[in-house]
């Protein structure tokens, strides 16, 4: 098991991570669950329904989630996606969201390298 | 303190009082890492939205020192925060806000959080200061406080103590746990003595002696407000030897007295599904089981005990209807003079029997020392005195003379208001000559609380009455003593008839009682006589009176009428 690689191939913060959850133990731990989670999966489909509030609502707890992992890349593509739709609805995210997809496989390929 | 082997620790160690914080964040993931921050320092509870974050506070059934809030969740923070400040005891608790989000904080701020915490948290070290100063700022201003702890050892109140007790068993559901009382012997009195400050340091060494223990072994301690008793609820152990020694030695050094004896009942192996209250009652019960008997340190509950106590309890429920329904009956064990070539009935003892028709016959061993204990023994031997004074007059009446009988008072009694009267009522208002009602106690009543007792006595001789001393030889008085003890009769306990035979060294010590006795100008009676052998030594040795099997066990009304018939009306007087 690598965390610290992980970190570093997916662009994330290790030096952050471990700062918040002190050992590779917890923080491998943490990785395991969000990959269960249904994040980014929420988002697309909130966006496909065109339910703005929905991707607001769900980009602001991938936000915060990412941010606590320090899952750099997603925390940034989560907070343009939070504030483009915090006041507006019928928003043109097809760009983020692609970005995000992307970003998100590079995560689930580098956990099960690293961590899983 | 070796711990039993069978037990699992939980990894965490050992159980100590921790704060509580609840973390409520619909993302399961923020709710771990925060836990993880923060459970070497705080017990955690969790809740995933405002509505179970609600539900938990406003149960009351843990005690919630900091709540940290995530906002955007379903139930949202801010309906949470609304809730709160309508809702007083929750306005006791502080909250701090876990938001990403600057915009949020004026809004939350106006509804009355405390604190807020960014998102993605940063350093956990300053989110730990931050929770405890945060609970250190409300403890300060917060008036259960005081109310959750007593003012004198500022240990746990029992409310709080239960409260926290179920904090250890969810904390720790591995470890088998015990509840102690402890407490220490007539506290009361000692404060009497020697005044509260004296008691006070006792009470203080004891709350030291066992915070330090369960510090070591994990567990809490509480104290029954205002009263002697302490409560512990603390890993198992097989035995508390060593506790009770450590109690003993804290005491002297606290007060410099060896006087004090503790008392610890133990309900080992609690099951944490019964409710707190119910394990203290049973552990209160089994402390109440040891009585006023000192010498047994250490009670344990057991279902047996448990039983005992439900046994003496409905006893004591029955009591007021069965003495109206005469089940209490007076026997009476004969006296024989053997002053002279022939054995002569001359009185009698006045034995007491419960014949109930629910219970069976239960025995004065039983009921006795339970109605001392809870004070219905005077209204017991008021219904005998009468009875019995009423008997004599009959007697009077039937076979033209009075018979005396003994009667005996309980050490209880003395304390009673009007007793001298009331005895006094009773044989009066039946005709009875007073030197004809024997009125008995124990040596030990005397020695106990000779202050109180001796002039009650002596008030009862004075008014005409005759003094009996029961088990006399078995006690604690002194030789000095005796000069002091009004009485006019010396019973001799059953002890040294029993002990005769066997150690020839009695015979010479009751010959010596028997003429201690003479020479104080009392007459003697041996009770417990059951054989011949017996009969003749006492009867060489001077003794005047005897009472016991050799002659006739106690009788009931009937028979004893007819002994009497059979003796004075047959073979006259």
């Amino acid at each position: 098991m690598d965390v610290k690689k992980f970190y570093e191939e997916i662009g994330g913060s290790y030096q952050n991570a471990v700062a918040i959850m002190m050992n590779d133990a917890l923080i491998a731990r943490m990785l395991g669950k969000f990959m269960t989670a249904n994040s980014y999966a929420q988002i697309v489909s909130s966006y496909e329904q065109k339910d703005y509030r929905a991707v607001f609502a769900a980009s602001h707890a991938l936000k915060g989630v990412a941010g606590n992992l320090a899952l750099t890349p997603l925390y940034e593509l989560a907070s343009a996606i939070t504030e483009a739709t915090r006041h507006s609805d019928d928003v043109n995210l097809d760009k983020e969201i692609e970005e995000l997809r992307k970003a998100y496989n590079l995560i689930e390929i580098k956990y099960s390298e690293h961590i899983a | 303190m070796a711990m039993n082997k069978g037990i699992s620790n939980s990894s965490k160690g050992i159980f100590r009082i921790k704060k509580t914080v609840l973390i409520v964040d619909d993302e399961e993931i923020n709710v771990e890492i925060l836990s993880s921050i923060l459970e070497d320092d705080f017990h955690i509870l969790k809740a995933y939205d405002g509505k179970e974050a609600l539900d938990i506070l406003i149960s009351g059934e843990q005690k919630i020192d900091l709540v940290l809030l995530d906002v955007f969740m379903p139930f949202d923070g801010r309906e949470v925060l609304k809730v709160r400040n309508a809702n007083p005891s929750l306005k006791r608790i502080p909250f701090i806000v876990c938001t990403s989000d600057k915009n949020i904080e004026e809004e939350c701020f106006r509804l009355g959080v405390n604190d807020f915490i960014k998102k993605p948290y940063e350093n956990p070290d300053i989110i730990v200061a931050r929770a405890k100063r945060m609970i250190e700022l409300y403890e300060d201003r917060s008036i259960l406080k005081e109310v959750e702890r007593d003012k004198l050892t500022n240990l746990y109140n029992v409310e709080f103590f239960k409260k926290y007790a179920k904090q250890y068993d969810a904390n720790f559901p591995d470890v088998q746990k015990d509840m102690l009382l402890v407490s220490p012997n007539r506290l009361r009195l000692i404060n009497e003595l020697y005044g509260r400050d004296y008691g006070d340091k006792i009470l203080l060494a004891i709350a030291a002696e066992l915070s330090e223990f369960v510090s070591e072994c994990g567990g809490l301690v509480g104290r029954n407000g205002g009263g002697s008793s302490f409560f512990l609820y603390c890993a198992h152990h097989e035995d508390y030897a060593s506790l009770l020694s450590k109690l003993k030695e804290a005491a002297k050094k606290a007060v410099g007295s060896a006087n004090v004896s503790f008392r610890i009942a133990v309900y080992p192996f609690v099951d944490p599904s019964l409710d707190k209250e119910i394990v203290l009652g049973r552990t209160r019960a089994t402390a109440d089981s040891l009585g006023e008997d000192y010498a047994k340190e250490i009670a344990i509950y057991s279902q047996e005990n448990q039983e005992k106590t439900l046994h003496k309890e409905k006893l004591i429920e029955a009591f007021p209807a069965a003495l109206e329904n005469g089940e209490f009956k007076l026997f009476f064990q004969p006296k024989y003079n053997i002053v002279g070539d022939n054995p002569v009935l001359s009185s009698a003892e006045v034995l007491i029997r419960w014949i109930s028709p629910e219970f069976g016959f239960v025995s004065p061993g039983d009921f006795i020392p339970l109605f001392e204990e809870n004070g219905l023994i005077g209204k017991l031997d008021a219904y005998i005195f009468e009875k019995a004074a009423g008997y004599m007059r009959c007697w009077k009446e039937r076979y033209g003379f009075y018979l005396p009988l003994s009667l005996n008072l309980s050490r209880v009694d003395i304390y009673r208001p009007n007793l001298v009267e009331e005895i006094i009522g009773y044989v009066d208002s039946n005709g009875i000559p007073r030197d004809k009602y024997y009125v008995e106690i124990t040596e030990s009543a005397f020695v106990l609380d000779a202050g109180e007792v001796i002039p009650v006595i002596q008030k009862i001789r004075d008014a005409g009455f005759k003094i009996e001393i029961d088990d006399f030889g078995s006690g604690y008085s002194s030789f000095g003593a005796l000069a002091d003890l009004p009485f006019d009769v010396l019973k001799i306990d059953m002890a040294f008839i029993r002990a005769m035979d066997k150690n020839p060294k009695v015979k010479d010590i009751i010959k010596m009682i028997i003429q201690l006795g003479k020479t104080l100008d009392a007459v003697i009676v041996t009770e417990g006589v059951e054989t011949m052998e017996q009969y003749l030594f006492l009867k060489e040795s001077g003794c005047d009176v005897i009472q016991g099997y050799y002659f006739s066990k106690p009788l009931p009304l009937g028979e004893f009428e007819e002994k009497i018939q059979k003796e004075f009306v047959e073979h006259g007087r």
